[in-house]
């Protein structure tokens, strides 16, 4: 299920949920694309990122500047997925090593890298310290392995010196010092229980040290504005495009210095894009960014349903979009799609013909999800499932693709109980539609939310489920000509909104920075906005813009 | 790194308990550091509120006679599935009803704010404060190895909705949600032998490697900035409490064996037995002395795998959230549409009263399980104060006022068997009252800021 933080609408009391004061009525109906509020859900009402609004905005002169101004990142815990691919490189594993025993990450409006949001608790480190020794131990008992990883035989001289100055340089995504390289080992032979476990000792340390468990980008001054240093930079461009620690052969060409210019930069990020590692990262900003990650079975009987549908339902939206992101497309074109990628059986509960061999079928244009690209994947619409579904479907929407945050003001929502005692469903949606404290912002997502309502909580259609009775006309209020007769218009309409591209590159900002954007970000945001457009909404171009960006190489503490 | 906890720090006879429906095993001696000052705390979240107008008792002592419908099984329970049958426990349990939390949860369905007193400053469903359970676990752990436990049957990880526990500055705790990794944190290594030749320098050796990475702390805490410093000033918070956990210094003279491993995977509600179960264990140990469980996210939980209810008040496989709702909202059980209204609100009602009746009867198990546990001076139960909380108060309509608020156990000398009238008092008035039972100062507490209420 959903997990956005405006859960008000989730919560079902269908009810006013969003019912909004005088002030954001005021602020949707001006412009609901351009707000200065920030992305604060505190105040109450829709508010776009302050940086996500670069839609037809005026390049700013200020960001020809060599040092544009950036915004102070938080101190970045290795994400568990950053985590889980960089052991995987360092032991050189056919596949991600399991996760189990580490604690999930914690997840706020449906993504998990925030990193104001992430610990390092002792129940990590107890994690940390256990993978550690389970993947040392694996490693130690496997000869071949053991060799590529150690470099040499454990009991050959100088093996573990250079065990620990090779291994601890990409664990640290920097080289060890001479000094660090010998406390390490000294330690280790002093204390170890024997030869091999030495090398255990080695590992536990380096993969427990908060050189390794955070991200640090100091530069050359820790205060203020800074240009990250040569190996700091390559630790971003992987991590940003792969999620994983730099390869010795990027921290080798950092360090002699191939990345400090322009095209030494963009050559080796292009390099990371070309490699399906970038898209194996970025299907996780796709399922965190759509929400379908947090689909779940229905809870209630539907018809036509089984559980296996839904891997079906996921692997249906990875494959889409995976095709539009990095199949040469314009993933703009996502939202409109008319071919899809499906198994058997979802095709049979979509009502679809058979899929080719492949699992690709163009849907027929006559039926109800024609051209309406992801929107009415299932995957996207049963991962809200639990609320009332026209309010949560029309701030899905707006939250999504047009980064607006609703949210309830207190004062209101004191009220609730009172409001609504003995009204039904359909007065209930009336009511708040005509409530001035209410109908300003439910005016800008019940027209969304009803023309989607006749997918039900597990995304199938069904035309028996009257939208008529609430009197709202489906329309999508912030389009030149808001009403919809179709969901494929609905998508149409949605994909000709420039605050999509806005929306778009402030979550992959958010993705590779682990923080929202603020306006001392608009250079960054503007630039890769640029690049996305002038690519013809190339999803890689939206990256290279943001890789390529001069903040890329800076950071700022405070 | 094999990190166990030293058998002589736990209980002996505690073994195989986790295959006994309850924890009569455990009438057991305890630690010889357990004295009578020891004071527990647990808070039991489950989501979703109540009706309050059949849950609140009126004000005056708590009988077997006058418990009302939504507590009725305070008065004991039959056996029920993975749940066995329990004796009467309203006489450890005073109701406290009218409590305002609208306040401090600004917003609709934020379990992030149940155990929280102050209002959310940054957004509203981060407490900017310590929540309840972390200002006592601060002054209540002692030398116990486990600072607190912060345990969800739920698998949300979202802030708001997974979340119950949170420590200073809007520091989330970290949740175990999986049983067996908490028995794999407090048990696993207990069967370990105890003839271990390297044993002491394994220990050496181990201490060894904290101190490394403490090390490394230090170099790379003089090249950062000074937010960066504050940022992994945690981590090194962190370690001294693994250290901590690992040393295990609590004196005995005693030693207990490992239960059995729980099982892997199920709904919230073996989760949620188990997580009692160790927990119960973990206290009667003196592992920790301050616990949270959050039996559910506000959607997850549902009634299928229970018989509960016949006819059309069967709950079937309806979630908890869509029962709460009664009629006319769009998360509703629409089993009961076109039925007429009185007789559509006669069930929905009975429902909601099934359902908080199920949620009083897992809260009395953790109160019998703590019961069954004998200390030198009584039970765990005398030596706790145990909460139950909700996000809500009326699950229907989403208000914050009149939350379902139930406190057992008799730490501080608390006394129950009773319910106490607090009719709009402000949550921090509820806190201060319990952190001055603790024997904390708190004159006034909680934004808004409430006083301990009179008599509580």
């Amino acid at each position: 299920m959903s997990s956005r933080r405006s859960l008000s609408v989730r919560c079902s009391f269908g009810a006013l949920l969003i019912v909004l004061s005088a002030g954001c009525s005021s602020a949707t109906q001006s412009n609901p694309s351009v707000s200065s509020g920030g992305g604060s859900a505190q105040a109450g009402g829709p508010s776009n990122n302050p940086a996500s609004a670069g839609s037809g905005s005026a390049p700013d002169a200020t960001c020809d500047s060599a040092t544009p101004d950036v915004s102070s990142n938080a101190l970045r815990r290795l994400s568990a997925l950053e985590y889980q691919l960089t052991l995987q490189d360092l032991f050189q594993l056919a596949a991600p090593p399991s996760l189990e025993g580490l604690p999930a990450d914690t997840e706020k409006d449906g993504f998990k890298v925030f990193a104001e949001v992430q610990t390092v608790s002792a129940s990590h480190l107890r994690g940390y310290l256990s993978k550690a020794q389970e993947l040392g131990a694996a490693l130690l008992t496997d000869s071949a392995r053991r060799k590529q990883v150690l470099g040499c035989e454990p009991t050959a001289a100088d093996c573990l010196k250079g065990f620990v100055t090779r291994f601890g340089r990409l664990a640290y995504r920097r080289a060890l010092s001479t000094e660090e390289v010998d406390a390490l080992v000294t330690r280790a032979e002093r204390d170890a229980i024997d030869t091999n476990d030495r090398f255990q000792f080695a590992i536990e340390v380096l993969l427990t040290a908060p050189d390794f468990l955070y991200r640090a980008e100091v530069g050359a001054t820790p205060e203020g504005l800074s240009k990250l240093s040569r190996s700091e930079l390559a630790a971003k461009l992987s991590f940003a495009v792969w999620g994983r620690a730099p390869s010795a052969e990027l921290l080798d060409q950092a360090e002699q210095g191939t990345l400090d210019t322009e095209k030494g930069l963009a050559d080796a990020a292009e390099r990371l894009l070309a490699d399906p590692r970038a898209q194996g990262f970025y299907s996780g900003f796709f399922r965190q960014w759509l929400g379908y990650d947090a689909v779940r079975a229905p809870t209630s009987t539907v018809k036509g349903w089984n559980d296996a549908l839904l891997p079906a339902l996921q692997a249906e939206t990875d494959a889409v979009v995976k095709d539009f992101a990095w199949g040469g497309l314009n993933f703009l074109d996502a939202l409109t799609a008319n071919r899809t990628h499906v198994s058997k059986e979802l095709a049979t509960f979509y009502g679809f013909p058979a899929p080719a061999a492949d699992g690709t079928v163009t849907i027929p244009s006559s039926h109800v999800r024609a051209n309406t690209g992801l929107l009415t994947h299932g995957s996207l619409l049963g991962a809200k499932s639990d609320g009332d579904l026209i309010a949560l479907r029309g701030d899905w929407l707006r939250e999504t693709f047009l980064c607006q945050h609703m949210q309830v003001p207190a004062s209101v929502a004191d009220q609730l109980g009172e409001l609504l005692v003995g009204l039904t469903r359909v007065q209930i949606v009336k009511e708040r539609n005509s409530r001035g404290e209410c109908k300003g912002c439910h005016a800008v997502i019940d027209p969304i939310g009803v023309g989607l309502a006749q997918f039900d909580r597990a995304g199938r259609y069904d035309e028996t489920i009257d939208i008529t009775e609430y009197g709202i006309a489906p329309a999508l209020p912030d389009a030149p000509n808001p009403p919809f007769s179709s969901v494929a218009e609905l998508a149409s309409k949605l994909r000709a909104l420039p605050q999509v591209s806005a929306c778009l590159t402030t979550r992959a900002f958010l993705y590779v920075n682990g923080r929202e954007p603020t306006s001392s970000d608009r250079c960054t945001t503007q630039a890769a906005e640029q690049s996305f457009s002038a690519q013809a909404s190339s999803f890689p171009s939206l990256l290279r813009g943001l890789l390529s960006a001069p903040s890329f190489r800076l950071r700022r503490s405070e | 790194m094999a990190i166990c906890i030293p058998r002589r720090t736990l209980l002996r006879g505690v073994g195989a308990c986790m295959a006994l429906p309850l924890l009569e095993i455990m009438s057991t001696e305890r630690a010889q550091a357990q004295s009578a000052s020891v004071q527990r705390f647990i808070a039991f979240f489950y989501p979703n509120g109540t009706d309050p107008r059949k849950w609140n008792p009126a004000a005056g002592a708590l009988t077997a006679a006058n418990l009302t419908e939504c507590l009725k099984d305070l008065g004991g329970y039959a056996a029920e599935g993975i749940w066995p049958a329990g004796e009467a426990t309203f006489q450890d349990v005073t109701a406290v009803t009218g409590i305002d939390h609208s306040g401090v949860s600004t917003d609709i369905h934020q379990p992030s704010m149940a155990l929280s007193a102050h209002k959310g400053v940054a957004n509203n469903y981060t407490p900017p404060q310590p929540t309840l359970d972390q200002y006592l676990a601060e002054r209540l752990q002692a030398s116990t190895p486990y600072r607190n436990l912060a345990l969800a049957a739920t698998p949300s990880t979202d802030i708001g909705q997974g979340n119950i526990s949170f420590r200073a500055s809007g520091q989330v705790e970290t949740v175990t949600r999986n049983p067996k990794q908490l028995f794999d944190t407090l048990f696993k290594g207990m069967t370990a032998s105890t003839t271990d030749p390297n044993a002491e320098k394994r220990r050496k050796r181990n201490t060894s490697v904290l101190d490394a990475v403490k090390e490394d702390h230090a170099r790379l805490n003089a090249r950062l900035g000074r937010a960066d410093q504050m940022r992994v000033a945690q981590y090194l918070q962190s370690i001294a409490e693994l250290e901590k956990q690992i040393a295990s210094p609590t004196p005995s003279t005693t030693s207990c064996s490992a239960p059995a491993a729980p099982t892997t995977g199920g709904d919230w509600h073996s989760k949620s037995k188990q997580f009692v179960d160790l927990l119960v264990l973990a206290m009667a140990c003196d592992l920790t002395r301050v616990v949270t469980l959050q039996y559910s996210d506000s959607w997850g939980v549902n009634y299928s795998g229970y018989t509960i209810g016949s006819g059309k008040e069967a709950l079937g496989t309806w979630s908890d959230h869509f029962i709460s709702h009664k009629l006319d909202d769009n998360d509703r059980a629409t089993d009961l549409d076109g039925l007429d209204r009185a007789e559509a609100q006669r069930i929905a009602d009975a429902r909601v009263v099934a359902t908080s009746r199920f949620k009083v009867r897992r809260f009395a198990y953790l109160l019998n399980a703590l019961k069954n546990v004998k200390t030198p001076t009584g039970t765990l139960l005398d030596e706790s104060l145990v909460m139950y909380c909700s996000e809500n108060g009326d699950g229907d309509s989403h208000a914050r006022k009149n939350m379902p608020v139930l406190l057992a156990g008799h730490a501080g000398g608390f006394k129950t068997g009773r319910s106490v009238a607090a009719a709009n008092q402000v949550t921090g008035a509820l806190h201060a009252s319990i952190i001055q039972r603790f024997g904390f100062e708190a004159a006034s507490y909680g934004a808004p800021a409430g006083k301990p209420i009179a008599d509580l």
